[in-house]
């Protein structure tokens, strides 16, 4: 009995800490921002601004939950909840310690992707459903993207997966005792890191929503707790991606001195500074570039990668 | 570990699911109320559109989808063999070295016929004002 | 000023009967009366027929003659369409006038011979109610379609207090929201082909990457444009009109707000545009300050433009470090001046004031500053892969094109000409300087880009110069006729003192005549077309504006490019729309 309440409460605790991180996420990135680009960020309500975050919370809550009459109605409510629902769901296998998770899943890399591929949903749903010129672009280019990069997020992993025999998260952090993954899977984490970043629509590679051409893309007619629900859902996502590149490829929990949740959360914020870092300096490719890029170069270097693992891993085992 | 508990599981589900449809439906009642003239028109800009939304969208988006759906699919393929690479050694290498041959041909081919390139950036094209006509 | 003599002979000998007079002006333009009815043969033939020709047309315009006393010698007319013509082979202009006898006349227009003369002519429709023959849309440009009347036209009233009060009842909002919708038909355009729909898009005018109230409508298969029209006029504020409603002096202020990012180099045209009209010679120590004033806002301009390019193609940074930057300019610009973007320095005859105590420092400190900060620049924007990817090849036009379009400044450099006014025309005092004129070659949107950012390390130097070798005097000229007049001797006679009363309050009175003062601005040449029918006030200020032109040519060079490229195309061709719409 106290081992199921102990789990379940660790299960209510990893959601509630995604609902801390990703607001928290919010102040974290304007600061950091601000830092990069010579200027102060919020830094007016509460120490260092962080109450910002409340008082953000506080507004968009309150703000008109409207619903265009000339939108598809129930799919304009349903878009922003999938980006939610498949970005929780997806941390339900993350584990963030060695006894903490919500689920020991041994297709936990599956669902992972399974999942993380349902948030293409959620924009070209938003897009089609806004019945807007602007969101339809947006979520057309969005529905290219998303699905192009899906395709060598998974094949990236392979590698991953080859190595360490097993689809299981659990597993695979443990594998990496002696060695992480990311030094014989290089290229795989390169090619994850650039999906994730695309996955998640941010920017550099943020094209289904581009400000300053397609004004805010697949959902520029929402509004309230619903625009809300994508930018959370779209902070969760940098915080899945980046955890998940400290599971697979950095050792997840693992670490010196420090307990292992601390070494996971540390892994995991120096991925979402990465982020944060990338978002800061570098411009936004345009939208037929980034398609030709991935099919391109990413796919070529994912089945190259693949391949090369394949090899090695049989030669050495055989 | 030999038993999964899906308990934690559920509780989380429903944890996520009473979140989010809290999310969307609590501004339902404290959101505010306004209507003005151009409150249910869409946003284009601040003019009024010419046509809708609902176009006969020339996209390369279908192009997209069908590369998509062959690439998963054959990645879906390879993942079964990942999984068992170890155990299958060299034939499987083998017999997946071949598939994915095949699946490199086509990329290729698609390269070739110039299905991976999005804008026609031809030129011509570029200044051709025929197209009215 | 002799092969001013033979173009003027050789149209003549020409077209005989054709060319009703010469009339000469106070900026020494050939000026030539021509009858309405071979007014397009002789322009054509200027364009196309003579050796080393006038491709460029610089301005078109009108003027309401009806109102004017002092026309000496001038034919009779009600209307007069002037056409200002440059030749870069010859470096000279020409001035073609043609008088129009009816209350609303018409006449030929010039699309076919010059397809920039388009704008152009709807503007004259809109602004005189003149119309032309065989212009493929004869419609309003700036003002709105349900505007009444043409502003321009003398007896337009010029104060809202003469034109009763404004509402907006619903009905009038309805009209004026309908009259706002686009109908591809009357542009001929199609709505569909047999295999998709076009989607017609208003980018603008309220949208985060226009630069402001810019309206492109967008024809558009899949997120590819077919073509584009722009819709221009939403900042339109009647700027030339309140040039007749101002004196001379009391204008100044109005010129700041042209185009808005370029602070002083806007009175730079118009001041000296006065100044030729009265024959006051500038002070060593003015021409210099004016000199470095004006190239610390081509920096600051640039800079802008530097920034919001970046961004337009997404780079989220670059736009803070460059405001940053600017700012340091604008803190020299309020040390000098009082004020920040509209400084209103430059006077008929001068400046405001002399510079003040520790300038060099300021200016010294930022001279030395920037040269690090453009290279840190380089390697964030115009050296990064993704940028170049968006930029290059996108949006190019060459040189033919550019003149053909009337593409002055970077724009015309960035196609490889070595062209600058403040080399090849020099003015206030610019021969005394020395710096390079950059150039590229493709004339793309990265070309572009390449061209501004040596402007600006080129401007430096300028500045540099100007520290160096800043002449002491007077800061304004002793002309009787600078504005407002210098105050030391007031208080010793009653001559000086009453000259310097009238000169506050009503300005100077110029003679009758007309003039036009071109200057490289940071956008592209900027000039001043002035007449005076020796008044305190001007008859007509015409503003002849960079943007103008640059925008109309957008839909050319962005027919085929997506979406994303025409930002990027908008971004590099650095617009304001006050200085477009005026």
């Amino acid at each position: 009995m106290i081992t199921s309440a102990h789990t379940v409460l660790a299960a209510l605790g990893v959601l509630l800490g995604v609902f801390t991180i990703a607001p928290g996420l919010i102040w974290l990135e304007r600061r950091l921002l601000a830092v990069w680009q010579d200027r102060y960020g919020p830094n007016r309500v509460g120490p260092f601004g962080i109450l910002q975050v409340v008082a953000d919370m506080i507004k968009i809550f309150t703000k008109e939950d409207w619903v265009p009459p000339f939108a598809d109605k129930p799919v304009f409510i349903i878009a922003p909840t999938i980006i939610m629902l498949s970005t929780l769901m997806s941390f339900a296998v993350v584990p963030v310690g060695p006894n903490i998770g919500v689920i020991d899943m041994n297709i936990g890399l599956l669902f992972f992707l399974a999942m993380s591929s349902m948030g293409a949903y959620s924009v070209v749903l938003a897009g089609w459903a806004s019945n807007n010129k602007y969101s339809l672009l947006g979520g057309m280019r969005g529905a290219s993207q998303m699905i192009s990069y899906e395709v060598f997020m998974g094949l990236s992993l392979l590698g991953v997966v080859l190595m360490n025999g097993s689809f299981n998260l659990r597993e695979i952090v443990l594998a990496q005792e002696g060695m992480w993954n990311v030094i014989p899977q290089f290229f795989g984490f390169l090619i994850f890191l650039l999906a994730g970043l695309a996955e998640s629509h941010r920017l550099p590679l943020d094209v289904p929503e581009a400000e300053s051409e397609i004004i805010a893309g697949f959902h520029s007619e929402y509004s309230g707790m619903k625009f809300g629900m994508f930018f959370v859902g779209e902070y969760i996502g940098v915080t899945l991606v980046s955890a998940m590149i400290a599971t697979l490829f950095f050792g997840g929990w693992l670490g010196p001195w420090f307990p292992p949740i601390v070494w996971m959360l540390i892994k995991t914020f120096a991925f979402i500074c990465l982020f944060i870092l990338l978002r800061a300096s570098l411009p936004r490719p345009r939208y037929d570039q980034l398609l030709s890029y991935g099919w391109k170069v990413m796919l070529p270097l994912a089945i190259l990668n693949l391949m090369v693992t394949g090899a090695i891993v049989v030669a050495t085992t055989g | 570990m030999n038993s999964v508990s899906y308990l934690p599981f559920l509780v989380y589900i429903a944890g996520v699911l009473i979140v989010v449809g809290f999310m969307v439906g609590v501004t339902y009642f404290l959101g505010n109320r306004h209507k003005d003239r151009e409150t249910d028109l869409p946003y284009e800009s601040g003019i009024q559109s010419t046509g809708d939304a609902r176009v006969r969208f020339s996209a390369k988006f279908y192009l997209v989808a069908m590369l998509f759906v062959i690439f998963d699919l054959e990645v879906v393929f390879i993942f079964a063999w990942a999984i068992a690479g170890k155990d299958l050694g060299w034939t499987g290498y083998g017999v997946v070295g071949v598939f994915v041959v095949i699946l490199v041909i086509g990329l290729i081919y698609e390269w070739r016929v110039g299905a991976l390139d999005w804008i026609s950036t031809d030129r011509k094209y570029i200044r051709m004002k025929e197209v009215q006509k | 000023m002799s092969e001013q003599a033979t173009i003027e002979k050789q149209l003549d000998r020409q077209f005989g009967d054709a060319i009703l007079t010469h009339q000469s002006t106070k900026d020494d333009v050939p000026t030539l009366w021509v009858e309405k009815a071979r007014a397009k043969e002789v322009l054509a033939h200027l364009k196309n027929d003579i050796d080393q020709p006038y491709k460029m047309l610089y301005d078109l315009t009108a003027l309401d003659e009806r109102d004017r006393e002092h026309r000496d010698g001038q034919p009779d007319s009600q209307f007069t369409v002037l056409y200002h013509l440059i030749s870069f082979d010859r470096n000279s202009d020409v001035r073609i006038k043609v008088p129009l006898d009816d209350k609303y006349p018409h006449l030929d227009s010039i699309t076919d011979v010059w397809p920039a003369s388009n704008w152009y002519e709807r503007e004259v429709y809109d602004m005189f109610g003149v119309n032309f023959d065989g212009h493929p849309n004869m419609r309003r440009l700036l003002m709105p379609k349900t505007w009444e009347g043409h502003p321009l036209r003398k007896e337009h009233p010029a104060r809202a207090t003469e034109m009763g009060q404004f509402e907006l009842p619903d009905w009038k909002h309805d009209r004026e929201q309908q009259a706002y919708e686009f109908k591809p038909e009357e542009w001929g355009m199609k709505r569909q082909t047999e295999d998709a729909d076009f989607m017609f898009l208003n980018l603008g005018p309220q949208h985060p990457g226009t630069h402001g109230v810019l309206r492109m409508i967008l024809q558009l298969d899949g997120e590819q444009l077919v073509d584009s029209v722009p819709d221009v006029g939403y900042h339109h504020r009647g700027a030339e009109k309140m040039g007749e409603r101002q004196s001379w002096h009391t204008y100044i202020p109005y010129t700041d707000r042209i185009d808005y990012l370029g602070g002083v180099m806007n009175n730079f045209p118009y001041v000296l545009t006065v100044e030729k009209m009265l024959g006051i010679e500038v002070p060593d120590r003015a021409k210099v300050i004016r000199i470095m004033m004006a190239e610390l806002f081509r920096i600051a301009s640039h800079l802008v433009w530097y920034g919001t390019f970046a961004q337009d193609v997404g780079a989220l940074s670059p736009v803070f470090y460059m405001f940053n930057d600017r700012e340091r300019i604008l803190k020299i610009v309020e040390a000098v001046c009082g004020d920040r973007m509209h400084p209103n320095w430059f006077r008929i005859g001068g400046v405001a004031q002399d510079l003040p105590e520790g300038w060099e420092k300021m200016v010294q400190d930022f001279v030395d500053y920037m040269p690090k900060r453009l290279k840190e620049y380089d390697s964030l924007v115009m050296k990064n892969k993704i940028f170049q990817a968006r930029t290059v090849d996108i949006g190019a036009y060459d040189t033919e094109e550019a003149i053909e379009w009337g593409i002055t400044g970077p724009g015309l450099r960035a196609t490889g000409l070595e062209w600058d006014w403040r080399k090849k025309r020099p003015y206030g005092g610019y021969d005394q300087f020395e710096f390079d004129i950059p150039t590229a070659t493709n004339g793309d949107s990265y070309d572009r880009g390449v061209v501004r950012v040596e402007e600006i390390r080129q401007s430096l130097r300028i500045i540099q110069q100007c520290i160096d070798n800043m002449p002491s005097g007077d800061y304004k000229s002793d002309h009787p006729q600078a504005t407002p007049p210098r105050k030391e001797q007031t208080m010793q006679d009653i001559e000086t003192l009453i000259n310097h009363f009238v000169n506050v309050t009503w300005g100077p009175r110029v003679p009758a005549g007309e003039a036009i003062v071109s200057v490289e601005a940071s956008k592209g040449v900027n000039g001043y077309y002035l007449v005076s029918d020796d008044s305190t006030r001007s008859y007509r200020t015409r503003i002849r504006v960079p943007s103008f032109p640059h925008i109309q040519m957008v839909p050319l060079i962005s027919r085929g490019h997506t979406v994303a490229d025409l930002l990027a195309i908008l971004g590099s061709v650095d617009f304001v729309l006050a200085d477009l719409d005026r």
